[in-house]
């Protein structure tokens, strides 16, 4: 649980950005669906999420804008081309990553 | 509970956080809240919960900690680099000096001896004692040279052991 955690707080931004690539949502929205996708494992709190939204809009990847939704003010995120070539690029790179784990660790398995 | 949730909100936030930030968060922990009561939680339940699920403002999220001390292991790795490379250089420096040393001793040594051997004999005449010059110049050298041999080695000593431990 702890281990599994570690690995998906590691990549909060891509899921960020995944979920943005989606549609777009706001802060609660996106940690909730977070939250159930993961079937609640990962939990992300407001302190990572804000951070990782700074950082992303910072670089570019992700743009915000005020709108309104279920009668309150609320901040929207949406992602931006440079933000969804990023998408592409961690895809591609978790594809590689996850076959030479997979490899090693059915090899490992095999051994045993 | 909602101005509760503000007011805590309000004490979390670092001094220098924008209003936005503020409003943003604040928007988020109320649809928590809310999302919360519709689910059926007691307004202390939703509260305590909203309040858990916000974290800890103070500097830097979990996250961005386990970013900044894998930043801080690789700033170690590096002056550890920059370190060694340092003390490497200022072991070759003291090598080609001591190699300096070397080559001018071996160049000066005999010919000042054989100035000093002329100006004594021909000042004092002693020819049958001061033959004995060459005698005591040679061990001489030879100390000063095994001297100069045992610093070189020394010296290279230190470079392998540093390169054994790395």
């Amino acid at each position: 649980m702890s281990l599994t955690g570690d690995l998906l707080r590691g990549h909060t931004e891509a899921i960020i950005l995944f979920q943005l690539l989606k549609s777009d949502g706001y802060g609660y929205e996106i940690s909730k669906k977070v939250a159930e996708l993961s079937g609640g494992f990962l939990v992300l709190k407001e302190a990572t999420l804000y951070t990782a939204f700074r950082r992303l809009e910072e670089s570019g990847q992700i743009s915000s804008y005020w709108g309104e939704g279920d009668g309150a003010r609320r901040r929207y995120y949406t992602i931006t081309d440079i933000g969804k070539a990023k998408c592409k690029e961690i895809k591609t790179e978790w594809l590689q990553t996850k076959s030479v784990l997979d490899t090693l660790i059915k090899e490992s398995s095999d051994g045993n | 509970m909602v101005t509760e949730i503000e007011k805590y909100i309000d004490k979390l936030l670092p001094s220098d956080a924008s209003l936005e930030m503020k409003q943003e968060i604040l928007s988020d922990a109320l649809a928590h809240f809310n999302d919360l009561i519709k689910q059926g939680y007691s307004e202390k339940d939703a509260y305590s919960a909203v309040i858990e699920q916000l974290g800890s403002f103070d500097g830097e999220s979990e996250e961005s900690k386990v970013v900044s001390e894998s930043t801080a292991t690789a700033d170690v790795e590096e002056k550890t680099k920059k370190t060694e490379k340092s003390s490497e250089e200022k072991m070759r420096q003291r090598r080609k000096i001591l190699n300096r040393v070397e080559t001018i001793f071996n160049a000066t040594f005999f010919p000042l001896i054989l100035v000093i051997y002329l100006l004594i004999s021909f000042s004092t005449h002693a020819w049958s004692v001061t033959w004995l010059i060459f005698i005591i110049a040679i061990c001489v050298s030879a100390v000063l040279d095994g001297a100069l041999t045992l610093a070189g080695k020394k010296e290279e000593g230190v470079i392998d052991d540093d390169k054994d431990e790395n």
